[in-house]
């Protein structure tokens, strides 16, 4: 069987899809969005994170990599990025869980096991989510879904929608809610600050709204960026493009957070929106307004933490 | 009218002017012009004993004042001459001779300005009425060189726990009062005097009921003086509702409790009656003494008063008023310090829950209980627990996740049925009591104290008699016997000599496998419950000699039939309860031991040993080790709960293997560490599960602190799972019948909207097909985060999640945290 490269499992989660559900976040995603706030999900290639929070200090890391990529300091572990190749060394020899080995690969039936052991709680609405990264790029999500349908359980995919055609007519079929990006409509916006053109995304979108006016229920996402997606113009052309194409059953306008401030900086990468604001309750409403206008679906909401007031 | 959603602390509303000024004078404590404090009472003998302090064997912060309240009370007691001949009755006799005469003629009756029920001081320390002889003979065996005192300290002081015959904990027949009066239950037990023979009148049977008689006088009697005070306070009384509600008081006082109760005002106020009693002839302010399904009896009440035509509103005055008084117990120690409010104390009752044939009990007084619950929350008293189960009507579990979600934690318990109930019919089974606990009355269940299942009117299970430290014998295992660290007597610093009486399991240096590790542990376990029971026989035969409660008797069914006092097993059902205590820091302990020196051999058996001695100082890779590698209870993992389960199982059986000589009462099972895993982590040495001396142990049936890392799901499977999952055939078992204690902690992000509330919902469906028998949720707050700041141990499993962004609270920098607990407090989403 195809093996699934995944970041994580989070139980009771209650962002991804309707009622309560499990996600499975996979590793690697084709976009590479300025404002991931998962950017170890972006790269497929194992990577190795030190908390320092969680570290003692007793140098069990020291001598172990085969490469010479770890490294004590005065400041904690460094760990040389180009040497690296995830091989886990460290993280064996550490008794404290502070190296963590950002994914892991795992056939679907056992991640199946795995992801259904809170059904009891998904009742009638919620279920398993595939996240990432992105789902789709893997050919073992297909397989993970078919065999989640066997088990009755609902199943909802979370899509950038940069993914072959193919692959995702290859999972409708097993999918009951798809949670499907759009970010600007601007194609150079989009090169960007994505590093991908939307084309395919759009045309994929399509697909989605096709499958959507069957039986599936699309619901759109859209993150809302301070200087990157937060303009009315950007809101305003994705909502004309959603009751262009139809059948989707909500939009939600996801306010940015900055969380994820940390991650970066474990990946030792200088993040561009490390001191961005949160939108504020102001902008939003704004937006949710400008969104709603566009009459694009029924049901348009905004989600996420809103900064003060200035 | 809906509870007002905002952020911040919650509020009362919707409360009347009468009940803000009740509600406000309880909270202004000891400034109060009026409080309901102990009065002490003697009999004025040189020998009299006035503060009996078996009760308190199991509240070991207290060990250290026993002399002081002893002398205390005894200094403070105004005397009450006892009649000629007084010595000559049995104690029973004397006893309910002497509470009824302190709490008609030397307690003032009293009513607060507005109040609509009667019944004021009830709290009580009164002669234990011993003569010479039988004080002497008592303080033997408590006081002295080899006394039960003695050895309860040590007992403490070793690690091995408390135990010691308690009050309260049971829920008395208050249904029968409201049906029938006390005239109905004094006929009862004239009949039954009658039908004794001679020789039985004239021994301890004949005593036993002539008690009970005289303390069936009691409430009927001190409602008549209430009836006369509110004639009093009405004819002074210049404005004209008022005086006209004292009338209505005084026509009720007429009646209840010696009558059957007519309406919902007369049941309310026959039940405070009756039920203030029972904490006066404890001595004790209502340590779980329960109302039990109180929806459900008080409904037939509550819809004749309808029909009569009192508004709604007026029900819920009447109620909310009641809600005051069992406040008021809390004033016994008022002086002592936050009002004397302690986490001793708890008149617990059950709402909704099934009935017969799976039917669902919700109705209309449940409504009523729930507004009333939701107006005048924060309040302690009396403590509400819902019951849920796989039928529980969508509107219960919308306002019971609404009421959730406007305070910081739930203000109320949650009890979960169908696990509940295959604990009382395993009860029912292990005990030969099917009688009296079968399929078509299970669902009558409800529970006491903090959230133990009992039945009802007719069950004393002693629920928190006996709390041992499961982890204990883990100690005694690796020290062949012997303990591992020195210990201390608490009081004077002496230490302890190191021999003990445990046997010898062998050097576990030489165990070859984990197995031989496990019987030793077992053969450790027993020699706790061993010793437990040894310890707890004596306590509970020097309290049935010794200290009759003839009043409660009353009201606990049994007790007239075998004309034997409930302190002596007259109830029906006679249980004593174990409460495990340390089960998963227990279970993780022996995880460690298996993964740490046989499946990994990271360590010797005796380099463990010494790290637990040297409190992991000097051993700091393999306690890392320890916490974070080895397998966990209380994440889901199917092999880790699959041993909880088995010492679970292993455990159980062991319990039931007891029984009181003194009282003939069946030892059983429930998992509910009140405070003692906070406690007792200060004198049991480190643990082979990564945790150091000083450090928390586990609280009841939950996962170590920070175990829990697959979040509140994974949880509540393994507690399930540890109580006894499914059999194959898919039904629940549940090895503990008292239950266990479980407590989570949720985000407030899931109760920010509807949508999110939804969800909730559906949690709490899960649970009750997965979890465990009751569960107290806690909403997070910007105290636990930044509690989590300074101790991110034990914060692991605590997520924080905005927008499909995933983190551990503890594994972010310190500014975002900052930040989180600023939005947290402002509560902005």
């Amino acid at each position: 069987m195809t093996m699934i490269r995944y970041l994580d499992i989070q139980r009771m989660s209650s962002e991804d899809g309707p009622g309560l559900r499990t996600t499975l976040f996979f590793k690697g995603c084709s976009l590479a969005c300025a404002w991931c706030h998962n950017p170890e999900s972006i790269a497929k290639k194992f990577q190795i994170h030190w908390l320092s929070s969680r570290c003692i200090g007793c140098g069990s890391c020291e001598g172990v990599c085969p490469n010479g990529a770890l490294l004590r300091g005065e400041s904690g572990v460094l760990i040389d990025r180009r040497l690296c190749t995830g091989c886990r060394a460290c993280v064996s020899a550490c008794p404290a869980l502070a190296l963590e080995c950002k994914g892991t690969d795992a056939e679907p039936d056992v991640l199946c096991r795995e992801l259904i052991k809170d059904k009891a709680y998904f009742g009638r609405d919620g279920g398993v989510t595939l996240s990432g990264g992105e789902a789709l790029l893997q050919e073992g999500a297909v397989e993970l879904l078919r065999l989640l349908k066997a088990e009755g359980i609902q199943t909802a995919v979370d899509t950038c929608g940069m993914v072959f055609s193919e692959q995702l007519e290859a999972a409708l079929p097993y999918t009951d809610v798809l949670l499907y990006d759009l970010k600007l409509m601007n194609d150079a916006d989009h090169q960007r600050w994505t590093g991908r053109s939307n084309s395919l995304i759009l045309r994929n979108l399509g697909t989605a709204a096709r499958w959507a006016k069957g039986n599936g229920r699309l619901w759109i996402r859209t993150p809302v960026i301070p200087g990157a997606t937060d303009s009315e113009e950007n809101i305003r052309a994705i909502g004309e493009r959603i009751q262009a194409i139809g059948g989707a059953e909500r939009w939600e306008l996801c306010a940015f957070n900055n969380l994820c401030i940390d991650k970066y900086r474990r990946l030792d990468i200088d993040w561009a929106f490390q001191n961005s604001p949160l939108i504020t309750r102001r902008h939003m409403e704004q937006l949710l307004a400008v969104a709603r206008s566009t009459r694009a679906c029924e049901d348009i909401r905004a989600t996420g933490a809103l900064g003060n007031e200035e | 009218m809906e509870a007002v959603k905002k952020a911040g602390v919650k509020e009362p509303f919707n409360l009347s002017k009468r009940i803000e000024w009740l509600r406000n004078y309880y909270f202004s404590g000891d400034q109060r012009d009026w409080n309901n404090e102990f009065s002490a009472f003697s009999t004025g003998t040189s020998w009299d004993e006035v503060f009996d302090e078996t009760s308190f064997f199991i509240v070991p912060e207290v060990y250290s004042f026993f002399p002081t309240f002893r002398k205390s009370f005894q200094m403070a007691a105004r005397t009450i001459r006892p009649p000629q001949g007084f010595f000559s009755l049995g104690i029973a006799e004397r006893r309910a001779w002497f509470i009824k005469e302190a709490i008609l003629n030397h307690v003032p009756q009293e009513i607060l300005p507005g109040d609509l029920i009667a019944g004021g001081r009830f709290n009580m320390m009164a002669s234990r009425c011993w003569s010479k002889e039988e004080a002497k003979a008592r303080n033997k065996k408590i006081l002295s060189k080899h006394g039960i005192r003695k050895a309860t300290f040590e007992f403490q002081d070793r690690g091995y726990g408390n135990c010691g015959a308690t009050s309260g904990h049971l829920i008395p027949d208050y249904p029968r009062v409201l049906k029938e009066g006390f005239s109905g239950i004094q006929a009862d037990l004239r009949a039954k005097l009658d039908a004794l023979s001679p020789k039985e009148r004239a021994g301890a049977k004949g005593a036993q009921l002539r008690a009970m008689l005289t303390s069936c006088e009691m409430p009927v009697e001190l409602a008549a003086k209430y009836a006369y005070l509110c004639q009093a306070l009405a004819e002074e009384e210049s404005d004209v509702v008022r005086r006209q509600e004292l009338l209505d008081m005084r026509e009720n006082l007429l009646r209840v409790p010696n009558l059957p109760a007519r309406d919902f005002y007369e049941a309310l106020q026959s039940l405070w009656l009756t039920h203030m009693l029972v904490l006066t002839d404890e001595n004790y302010p209502g340590a779980g003494v329960s109302f039990g399904r109180i929806d459900q009896y008080l409904l037939p009440y509550w819809q004749k008063s309808i029909q009569n035509g009192i508004s709604r509103e007026f029900g819920k005055e009447i109620l909310k008023c009641f809600w005051m008084h069992c406040n008021f117990a809390y004033d016994a120690m008022i002086k002592t310090g936050n009002q004397g409010i302690t986490a001793g104390y708890g008149q617990l009752f059950n709402l909704s829950g099934l009935g017969k044939d799976g039917a669902d009990m919700t109705n209309e007084l449940t409504w009523v209980f729930l507004e009333v619950i939701d107006e005048m929350s924060p309040i302690l008293e009396p403590k509400p627990n819902v019951r849920l189960h796989e039928h529980s009507p969508e509107a219960l579990l919308d306002k019971v996740v609404d009421m959730i979600s406007t305070s910081q934690g739930a203000p109320f318990l949650l009890n979960f049925d169908e696990r509940s109930m295959a604990g009382m019919l395993e009860e029912a089974k292990r005990a030969h009591v099917e009688h009296l606990i079968h399929e078509d009355n299970v669902f009558e269940y409800a529970s006491v104290g903090c959230l133990e299942n009992t039945m009802c009117g007719n069950d004393r299970s002693a629920t928190v008699d006996c709390n041992p430290n499961l982890v204990k014998a883990v100690e005694l295992a690796l020290g062949n016997g012997q303990d591992l660290v020195a210990y201390t007597d608490a009081l004077w610093g002496k230490p302890y000599p190191a021999e003990t009486t445990a046997p010898k399991t062998g050097d576990p240096r030489a165990f070859q496998d984990f197995e031989s590790f496990y019987q030793a542990f077992l053969t450790q376990l027993h020699y706790i419950m061993d010793r437990m029971a040894a310890l707890y026989e004596r306590s509970t035969e020097v309290r049935a000699d010794y200290a009759p409660t003839p009043y409660l008797s009353c009201l606990v069914r049994g007790c007239a039939e075998q004309a034997k006092d409930c302190t002596q097993g007259g109830a029906e059902l006679s249980f004593v309860t174990v409460e495990g205590v340390t089960f998963a820091t227990t279970v993780d302990s022996l995880l460690a031991i298996q993964y740490l020196v046989y499946e990994k051999k990271l360590c010797s058996m005796d380099t463990l040993m010494k790290a637990l001695q040297a409190n992991w100082q000097g051993y700091e890779i393999l306690q890392a080790q320890a916490k974070n590698r080895a397998p966990k209870y209380g994440r889901d993992d199917d092999t880790a709960d699959a041993f909880a389960q088995r010492l679970m199982r292993d455990w159980s059986d062991i319990v039931w293997s007891y029984r009181t000589k003194s009282t003939n009462a069946q030892f059983r099972p429930g998992m509910l560490s009140w405070n003692y895993w906070i406690g007792s982590g200060f004198i049991l040495p480190a643990t082979p599960d990564g945790r150091a001396r000083g450090q928390f142990l586990s609280n009841a049936i939950c996962p170590v602190n920070g175990a829990d890392t697959n979040g509140p799901t994974g949880n509540a499977n393994s507690v399930g799972k540890a109580l006894g999952g499914r059999t194959e055939a898919g039904e629940i078992v549940n090895l503990l019948p008292n239950g266990a204690s479980h407590t989570i902690t949720l985000s407030p992000s899931l109760m920010r909207d509807s949508e999110r509330r939804e969800k909730l919902k559906n949690f709490l469906r899960g649970y009750i097909q997965n979890g465990g028998t009751a569960l107290q949720i806690n909403i997070l707050d910007a105290e636990t985060l930044k509690d989590a700041q300074q101790h991110p141990e034990n914060y692991r499993n605590l997520l924080v999640r905005i927008t499909g962004y995933n983190a551990y609270f503890t594994s972010i920098g310190r500014e975002l945290q900052n930040e989180i607990i600023a939005r947290e407090s402002h509560n902005r989403y």
